[in-house]
């Protein structure tokens, strides 16, 4: 069994609602591990993801700190550097698919207003690292990825982004003031922004890269 | 579609049905603690049915709700049909 940290708490990022991302790794079904409180991957599925290049291996071989290792071995060292990352072009359609859903379903009868604001703001946040991984080089894994891409970044004023980032607290960890209805239509009024910025960026990405 | 927006589109569904009904509070999401929120800003009995309900389709989605950073990743598999009957049981149990 290996116990990982990952996350803002590695980079150093606290925030009072920062919170512990923790890696559990194991041979088989483990219910000491409450799932809402670790990632939790068999050995098997974190080799796959370095022979893909996913992104979450990259943001652990980069960021992950060994918290504990029953054979004193740090397992995710021993695998190097994961293979490139070539799926920027799918993954970065992927979010601008997910946002754009999301929009249309806002625009639907009886949305659930937080949860979709929510998604968009995991679809910014998604589609900003894939970005910076596949395109910049300089991948970037933290909530505020969006934020952190230079020229590219997001052309959002910080209060919009704030309210986003409100919503996935609320649906993610259900702290935070629910959002008022001046807050909701200010945000929407930034959907065409966000919207231009995924096509604008999008249209870096090499094929295949 | 990919398998990762199905799965985002599951839990809208169960969302929709959820917050059909005039809640003092709508639920967010269904992550362990916007369920717990829900149901005390709502003053909802953990044995409701409609608790139960929800509970299910978080234990069948707990990834999506609970984690962000390893979302990239396809890691986890979904019943799709498990939360379409669920979804189905919230709208029956709402028009009941």
């Amino acid at each position: 069994m290996h116990i990982y940290a990952f996350g803002s708490l590695c980079r150093g990022e606290v925030e009072r609602d920062s919170d512990a991302d923790l890696l559990a790794l194991v041979d088989e079904f483990d219910d000491r591990f409450d799932p809402s409180s670790f990632s939790i991957y068999s050995y098997e599925r974190i080799r796959e993801l370095w022979q893909e290049g996913n992104p979450f291996a990259w943001h652990l071989a980069l960021e992950a700190k060994v918290v504990f290792a029953s054979d004193g071995v740090d397992f995710l060292s021993e695998l190097r550097t994961p293979s490139p990352y070539r799926k920027a072009e799918r993954d970065c359609l992927k979010f601008c698919t997910l946002f754009r859903t999301s929009r249309a379903s806002l625009a639907s009868e009886k949305p659930s207003i937080v949860f979709e604001l929510s998604t968009i703001f995991l679809s910014i946040r998604n589609f900003a690292t894939c970005y910076s991984l596949g395109v910049l080089r300089v991948p970037s894994f933290s909530r505020n990825s969006a934020l952190r891409l230079g020229d590219d970044s997001v052309p959002l004023p910080s209060r919009i982004f704030k309210i986003l980032e409100r919503s996935r607290l609320l649906s993610t960890r259900g702290i935070g003031q629910n959002l008022t209805d001046s807050e909701i239509s200010e945000v929407q009024d930034y959907f065409g922004e966000i919207e231009n910025w995924m096509d604008r960026l999008s249209r870096r990405v090499p094929q295949n890269g | 579609m990919d398998e990762f927006n199905s799965r985002v589109g599951a839990q809208r569904a169960i969302l929709r049905s959820v917050n059909a009904r005039a809640w003092i509070e709508p639920l967010f999401g269904l992550s362990r603690k916007s369920i717990e929120r829900w149901i005390a800003v709502n003053s909802l009995s953990k044995q409701s049915v409609i608790v139960e309900h929800v509970n299910a389709a978080a234990n069948e989605l707990f990834f999506l709700a609970n984690h962000s950073e390893d979302q990239v990743s396809d890691a986890y598999q979904t019943s799709a049909e498990k939360i379409a009957d669920i979804t189905r049981q919230i709208d029956a149990n709402a028009c009941g």
